[in-house]
C-alpha cells in the first residue's frame, strides 16, 4: 500500500480509535501520517487542499460522532469545510473522493483500520482508472 | 533581484523623505506604526535588510503614495520586491482563510491540471469557438464556493459582462483550462507560482489561437496588461477591459425604477490606471442609476482593505468599516463594485462587526448593468 494519507485526527474519539489501534497491536501502513488537531472543527479547506497540495493522495478526516463533541461544536464547521474542499476539488478538474470524512465510536481501533484500508484502496482504484482513461473526476 | 536594482526600478532614490505618502496611507491611518516613507528610508540606507521588516506584509497595494509622490516612486513594486527577497530568504506567511486561495492557485499551476471551467456557465451565454478573442473569467467561480458563507455570488457579475459582451454583439471564446492570472500570488512575493501561472496560461491561449483578452476583473486586467509583459515569457496578447470596449456603451437600458448607487473605485482600474468614467458611465446610461460619490472617490477612494488574501486583522476592518460607512452616509440604495474582491472584503466586513453596516447591499457593476439590460428585453 503506498497512497500517501494525511489524517486529520481531533485528539478525543477519533484519537483514541487510533490510540487502540496501536495498542492492539493492528498494523496501518507507514504511508499513513496523522496530525492531531484539538477538535476537528479547526479543520479549513485550505489546510485539506494544502495536503494534498504538498503530495498526499488523499486526506482523511477523523473525527467524533457529532452528539459526542467535548467542545460543542457538533461538527457543523467540519462538514461545510469538508463540502468546500470537495467541490473545490471538483472545479480543479481532481476527484472529490481525495478526501474522506469519517465519524467513529471511541476505542474503535478495528474501525479506524478499516476505514483506512477501504479510503486507500479507494484511491489505488482511481489512479488505477486515472492511468488508463486520463479522466481524474 | 538586489536591493540596488530594487531602489533604481522603483525611482526610490528620488525619495525627498516628505512623508505624503504616509499622510494618505490608509493602513497608517489605523495603524501608525507602518510607514511607507519609513519602510523606503530602510531599504535606501545601508543598513540593508528592509524585506526582514514584518511590516511590509502590511501594505495593501493600493497605490495612494505613489499617486501622492512629487517623484513617482513606486512604493508598491518597492513592496513587491522586498516581499519576494524575504520569501527568497525563507519567511513563512498567515494567509487568511487557512491559505485556501494560495493552495488553489498552486494547484492549478500544475501542468497537467484540467480543470471543470464551464459547470457554472448558463446555456444562453454565447461562446464563440474557435476564435481569437477570449473572455478571461478569473476566479470567480471558485470565489463562490470559498466564500459560500458570506452568500456572495461572484459569477452574477461574470455572466453579466458576458451577457453584455454578447448583447454588444462582440464575440468571445472561452478557455477550457483558464488559469487564475496570478495578482494574489505576485503580491505575495511567490514569484515562482505565478510563472507557472503565467507560462500555462501562455500554452492555453497560444494552442487555442487567441490574440486578444477581454476581462471584467480589474486585478485580472493589470496582472495580464502589466505584469505578464515583464514576468512571463512568450506572452504576445492584447488585453483589453470590457469599459474600453465602446459597442457595450451604444446599449441603452430600461427604464427601471430609479436606483442610488454610490460607486467603489478598485485601487487597480482606478489608481493604477486611472479609468473612473467608464465604469460609472456604464452605471448611470446602462444600469439606470443616479449616481452618488461616496467622501473618498475617484483618485481618492478608499481601498478595500484587503492584501492578497494575507494578514487580514483589525486595521483592515477598520478600513473597510470607514469604507462602508462612507457608503451609508450617502443614503444610497447599493455600494456597487466592478471588483470580485472588493465586493467580498465589503461584504465581509459589513456582516462582521456589530451588524451597524449589515444593511448595505453590495452589488457587482455587470450584474446590475446586465440585469437592467434584460428587463428591458423582457
Amino acid at each position: 500500500m503506498s497512497n500517501k494519507i494525511v489524517v486529520f485526527s481531533c485528539s478525543w474519539d477519533g484519537w483514541s480509535c487510533i490510540d487502540a489501534a496501536a495498542n492492539a497491536g493492528m498494523p496501518y501502513p507507514a504511508s499513513v501520517t496523522v496530525i492531531k488537531l484539538p477538535c476537528l472543527s479547526g479543520i479549513d479547506a485550505g489546510l485539506i487542499l494544502r495536503a494534498l497540495e504538498y503530495g498526499a493522495d488523499g486526506v482523511l478526516l477523523l473525527g467524533c460522532q457529532p452528539h459526542e463533541c467535548r467542545h460543542g461544536r457538533y461538527g457543523k464547521n467540519i462538514e461545510i469545510e469538508f463540502d468546500k474542499a470537495r467541490q473545490l476539488l471538483s472545479l480543479l478538474g481532481e476527484s472529490s473522493d481525495r478526501v474522506r470524512l469519517a465519524r467513529l465510536d471511541a476505542f474503535d481501533g478495528g474501525g479506524f483500520i478499516e476505514t483506512v484500508k477501504s479510503f486507500s484502496a479507494a484511491l489505488e482504484d482511481k489512479a488505477r482508472v486515472t492511468a488508463s482513461t486520463g479522466n481524474k473526476s | 533581484m538586489n536591493m540596488q536594482e530594487i531602489i533604481r526600478q522603483t525611482r526610490a532614490h528620488f525619495c525627498l523623505d516628505c512623508g505624503k505618502c504616509t499622510a494618505v496611507c490608509p493602513v497608517n491611518r489605523f495603524d501608525p506604526g507602518f510607514s511607507p516613507r519609513l519602510i523606503v528610508q530602510k531599504a535606501l540606507s545601508n543598513e540593508g535588510g528592509a524585506y526582514d521588516d514584518a511590516r511590509i506584509w502590511s501594505c495593501v497595494g493600493c497605490n495612494m503614495c505613489t499617486v501622492r509622490c512629487n517623484y513617482n516612486v513606486s512604493y508598491v513594486e518597492m513592496i513587491r520586491h522586498l516581499r519576494m527577497l524575504s520569501r527568497e530568504n525563507g519567511t513563512e506567511l498567515v494567509y487568511s482563510h487557512g491559505g485556501v486561495t494560495e493552495s488553489v492557485m498552486h494547484m492549478m499551476g500544475k501542468d497537467d491540471i484540467k480543470q471543470d471551467r464551464s459547470g457554472w456557465l448558463p446555456a444562453d451565454i454565447q461562446v464563440k469557438s474557435p476564435g481569437d478573442t477570449a473572455f478571461f473569467v478569473g476566479c470567480a467561480p471558485y470565489f463562490d464556493t470559498i466564500f459560500k458563507d458570506l452568500n456572495v455570488k461572484l459569477t452574477d457579475g461574470t455572466i453579466g459582462a458576458m451577457r453584455l459582451l454578447n448583447m454588444a454583439g462582440i464575440p468571445f471564446d472561452l478557455l477550457d483550462n483558464e488559469r487564475c492570472c496570478g495578482h494574489d500570488l505576485l503580491l505575495a512575493g511567490d514569484s515562482n507560482g505565478f510563472v507557472a501561472l503565467g507560462r500555462n496560461n501562455v500554452e492555453e491561449l497560444g494552442a487555442r489561437g487567441i490574440r486578444k483578452i477581454i476581462t471584467s476583473c480589474p486585478e485580472c486586467y493589470y496582472t495580464l496588461k502589466v505584469d505578464y509583459p515583464r514576468y512571463v515569457d512568450g506572452w504576445n496578447v492584447e488585453v483589453i477591459h470590457i469599459t474600453e470596449v465602446p459597442e457595450i456603451f451604444k446599449l441603452k437600458g430600461a427604464a427601471m425604477k430609479k436606483i442610488r448607487a454610490a460607486f467603489h473605485d478598485s485601487c487597480k482600474l482606478g489608481r493604477h490606471f486611472k479609468m473612473y468614467d467608464g465604469t460609472r458611465n456604464l452605471l448611470t446610461s446602462l444600469a439606470g442609476a443616479e449616481l452618488c460619490e461616496m467622501e473618498n472617490n475617484r483618485e481618492n477612494s478608499l481601498c478595500c482593505g484587503a492584501s492578497p488574501w494575507m494578514f487580514c486583522g483589525s486595521v483592515n476592518k477598520q478600513i473597510q468599516d470607514e469604507r462602508l460607512r462612507q457608503a451609508d452616509a450617502t443614503g444610497a440604495d447599493y455600494m456597487v463594485t466592478s471588483c470580485p474582491k472588493c465586493q467580498i472584503h465589503l461584504t465581509c466586513a459589513g456582516m462582521s462587526g456589530d451588524g451597524k453596516y449589515a444593511g448595505i447591499k453590495i452589488v457587482d457593476l455587470y450584474h446590475l448593468a446586465a440585469q437592467s439590460l434584460a428587463q428591458k428585453d423582457g
